[in-house]
């Protein structure tokens, strides 16, 4: 009885802090596709752990229902989903693992049936058969026991994964920097950009020249510039509109992201997409620093229900009524940026072709946790 | 005088005499002598110039009052006006020249602030400049206090709006600076033992060295101040000097008549076949010639609507974007790096330039090689109004060999209206490894341009040197 009551009161604690979840990421108090995915992964670890179930399967679904409701409160914040896959991912996991050393003839039957077999079945049909057979071996209890503290564990190592994103992404700049490179960066108000450029520094001298993403985070963007400068990097802040006549002289562009889509295209902040190709027309290499909880398992189908569109105020001041009421004025906030406007994503598993990101997401989603 | 010097600009345009009459028929005689060329020789252009011949006489013969032409710009000059005369009076106090620069930018927040900057860090700018830019000289100047003797107070007023950019844009600064002299003539005495044809050229090229402290000449001007000092070369000593500065009055009134305002009333006429219904039409920044297409293009009642994207830090793009949503025309506005989400729906793409050079590039606001390009991505024809007065013999192959220094501190101020709100950056001249580029112009390669309409004929960018070459010849 006074269990019952004590774990009721648990999970009203825990509603009320999705809750809370929720209206954070809708009212975008938590910002950046960084900060939503560790706050992500900090909440599925308390759900988790909170959560109790007699069947993986059922934890898989908890989940799977909290996923839609955060992607619904914000669905273009990809990071959001994109942790919550690799959670599911995890889960899935974790409890086939345990399938597979606890029922000692499954073990000797699967090879069979994967060597060939599941070169040639896609994973929809793999996936129903696995189900099934997981629900009929019936032994939940005990494997639901053997499998929360390596869940819990899992997310766990995830969350240290994402903290130590930035040092692993950042590590890789001496092999793309070399003396004296001029650097452009398209996306100053990305902190795996700074991180990265500021290590870079410390091994190599070269100049930055920083384009203001005008109006969006503008300040953001010249507080960038003084961080680079105060680490003694020669900074050069230019406008927008000025990044054809100086690309000739460019070595690199290196850009943040937003998101990674599956087929290695972009969303990346306004202006990134026009920049990307004017690089491309000067044939210089475009290289995108990129955590993988951004990459998401979505192919680009309807760009324009990804890009965001925001303050208009910040183009054209309220102010100005007479104009403003007249005048249509747009504010994308992000950009799409096809894969072949970049030449290389760096990782913190390291550098891939664009191209090759697909593997990368069917390595770390299973396809059918592809819609939530 | 003083004064004089401060109305000028805000004077109507003179209605023509029959001297300019004839002056202008011979022109335009010429005008088709060397179409009739170009016509060989641009074969593609063969028709619109032969269009373009017949609208630039109907426009000979119908003779409407200049003031008709543009009124908006009219107004433009009378807002400037205002500004002008402000320092006109200051400068008649001072007697004879303008000390106090305060009348003229207060109006212009931004380069009140720019002015500031340069002024206190004169020196600072040269320690501050970006290396790849090293070679162009920020010339931006905050005052006339010392401005030499001679300098006429038109000049000195003109000065101070290129300054601030109250006067901006290389017809508007060319039609000001043609202005200024023909009142430079008016007051001009030729000095004991010496002709008007030898003194006034070196009269006048000191005034325009001073004009060369605010900005850098624009290409307009500089063929224009050629044009000038030819025809002062050319005034026989036999006649009085009063009849000479009438004479050069006339002409420098019927160049501008000739070379801008029938220009850009020919290209107008021409580039408003390119427009038709339903068409979404995107621009940059502001031109005065596409801003006449577009108003002409609704007089006619197609329906169509405007994109324009602007950038800072001088949002041009907003007075256009003004002039054109007062007209009724459906209008959008967006900032350079919302390029790409709203090229999807354009169906052609107008420019107007600063020059045109004799390679076929276009010089023009920094930002148009974007535009350009990302449209010639997307296989939106990208057309060019330019009067061919901007055509230069000059040939550059990149924006950075060539090209104007705008004050870095503008990059500082990140309001969008005209209240200075410095940002984070506002101590930026104190971190020796931070440096702001602001340059003015870029260069838009050939291969991004469909097609240029100037006033003889419309063109492939390859064929200005064609142009260049018969007017240099004629």
């Amino acid at each position: 009885m006074l269990a019952a009551g004590a774990h009721i009161s648990k999970e009203k604690d825990l509603n009320a802090h999705i809750e809370a979840f929720v209206a954070q990421i809708k009212r975008r108090q938590i910002q950046g596709s960084y900060n939503v995915a560790l706050a992500t992964s900090q909440l599925l670890l308390r759900v988790v752990s909170a959560a109790r179930w007699t069947h993986v399967d059922q934890l898989v679904t908890q989940i799977k229902v909290l996923g839609k409701r955060l992607q619904s409160a914000q669905p273009r914040e990809l990071a959001c989903g994109n942790i919550i896959r690799r959670v599911l991912a995890l889960i899935r996991e974790e409890s086939e693992d345990t399938n597979d050393s606890e029922s000692g003839d499954g073990a000797i039957n699967s090879p069979l049936i994967t060597s060939m077999f599941s070169l040639l079945s896609t994973n929809d049909e793999y996936g129903p058969n696995r189900q099934s057979q997981s629900l009929c071996d019936g032994t939940g209890r005990s494997i639901k026991k053997d499998l929360k503290p390596y869940i819990i564990e899992g997310i766990q190592e995830l969350i240290d994964e994402l903290r130590s994103i930035d040092e692993s992404i950042a590590s890789m700049g001496v092999e793309m920097i070399h003396e004296n490179e001029t650097i452009l960066t398209p996306t100053p108000n990305s902190r795996t950009v700074l991180k990265f450029l500021l290590r870079t520094a410390q091994k190599r001298k070269f100049t930055v020249l920083v384009v203001e993403v005008f109006p969006n985070d503008v300040e953001k963007t010249h507080e960038f510039a003084l961080k680079l400068a105060e680490a003694g990097i020669e900074t050069t802040v230019i406008t927008d509109a000025m990044v054809y006549s100086i690309m000739g002289r460019v070595g690199k562009v290196i850009l943040g992201t937003h998101a990674v889509l599956a087929n290695g295209g972009l969303l990346a902040s306004a202006g990134a997409a026009m920049i990307c190709q004017c690089a491309n027309v000067h044939r210089t290499p475009v290289v995108v620093c990129t955590g993988l909880y951004k990459l998401s398992p979505m192919y680009p189908f309807d760009i324009e229900s990804l890009i965001e569109v925001g303050d208009t105020g910040k183009v054209l001041e309220f102010e100005d009524g007479s104009l403003v009421d007249k005048v249509n004025v747009v504010n994308p906030l992000y950009d799409y940026v096809p894969p072949e406007s970049v030449d290389l994503c760096i990782t913190n598993m390291g550098g891939y072709s664009p191209n090759f990101m697909y593997r990368l997401v069917l390595d770390h989603y299973r396809q059918e946790d592809t819609t939530l | 005088m003083p004064e004089l010097s401060a109305k000028v600009a805000l004077a109507p345009l003179g209605t023509p005499t029959t001297k300019g009459q004839q002056q202008r028929g011979k022109d335009n005689n010429n005008a088709e002598a060397q179409e009739a060329k170009a016509q060989r020789k641009a074969g593609k252009a063969e028709k619109a110039a032969r269009r373009a011949a017949r609208v630039s006489e109907q426009g000979k013969s119908n003779k409407p009052p200049p003031e008709a032409v543009a009124p908006a710009r009219v107004q433009s000059q009378a807002k400037q006006g205002r500004t002008v005369s402000g320092a006109g009076n200051a400068s008649s106090g001072g007697g004879g020249s303008t000390n106090s620069v305060g009348n003229v930018t207060a109006g212009n927040a931004i380069s009140a602030l720019t002015t500031q900057g340069t002024a206190i860090h004169g020196t600072d700018i040269l320690d501050k400049r970006v290396g790849l830019f090293k070679h162009l000289e920020i010339t931006r100047r905050s005052g006339t206090a010392d401005a030499a003797k001679d300098i006429h107070p038109a000049i000195l007023a003109l000065t101070l709006q290129f300054a601030s950019y109250t006067v901006i844009g290389s017809s508007a600064r060319c039609r000001a600076t043609l202005r200024a002299f023909q009142t430079v003539i008016k007051d001009y005495r030729t000095p004991a033992g010496t002709t008007l044809s030898r003194n006034l050229t070196n009269h006048l090229s000191r005034q325009i060295d001073f004009l060369k402290t605010a900005r850098p000449l624009s290409i307009t001007m500089g063929n224009a101040i050629r044009w000038l000092k030819q025809e002062i070369s050319v005034v026989s000593i036999d006649i009085s000097d009063d009849q000479a500065r009438e004479s050069l009055m006339e002409k420098i009134e019927t160049y501008i008549r000739d070379k801008i305002e029938v220009a850009d009333r020919v290209i107008v006429q021409s580039a408003v076949k390119q427009i038709s219904k339903g068409d979404v039409i995107l621009t940059f920044s502001r031109s005065a010639v596409v801003e006449q297409v577009f108003l002409e293009a609704n007089l006619r009642g197609i329906e169509f609507s405007v994109v324009v994207v602007d950038t800072r830090p001088f949002y041009e793009g907003k007075e256009m974007v003004r002039r054109l949503s007062n007209a009724g025309l459906r209008c959008e506005y967006v900032l350079i790096s919302g390029l790409s989400y709203v090229l999807n729906d354009i169906t052609s793409v107008f420019l107007g330039a600063h020059a045109v050079l004799s390679n076929g590039q276009l010089y023009s606001r920094v930002g148009t090689a974007l535009v350009a390009m990302s449209a010639k991505r997307k296989n939106i024809p990208v057309i060019v109004c330019c009067e061919s007065i901007k055509f230069s013999n000059r040939v550059q192959l990149d924006s950075v060999t060539f090209n104007e220094l705008g004050s870095p501190d503008d990059l500082m101020n990140i309001s969008i209206d005209s209240a200075p709100k410095p940002g984070p950056l506002k101590n930026w001249r104190d971190l020796p490894n931070l440096k702001l580029l602001n340059i003015l112009y870029d260069l838009t390669p050939p291969e991004y341009i469909k097609k240029i309409v100037t006033e003889v004929g419309s063109l492939p960018p390859s064929s200005v040197p064609v142009i260049i070459r018969e007017y240099n010849s004629a």
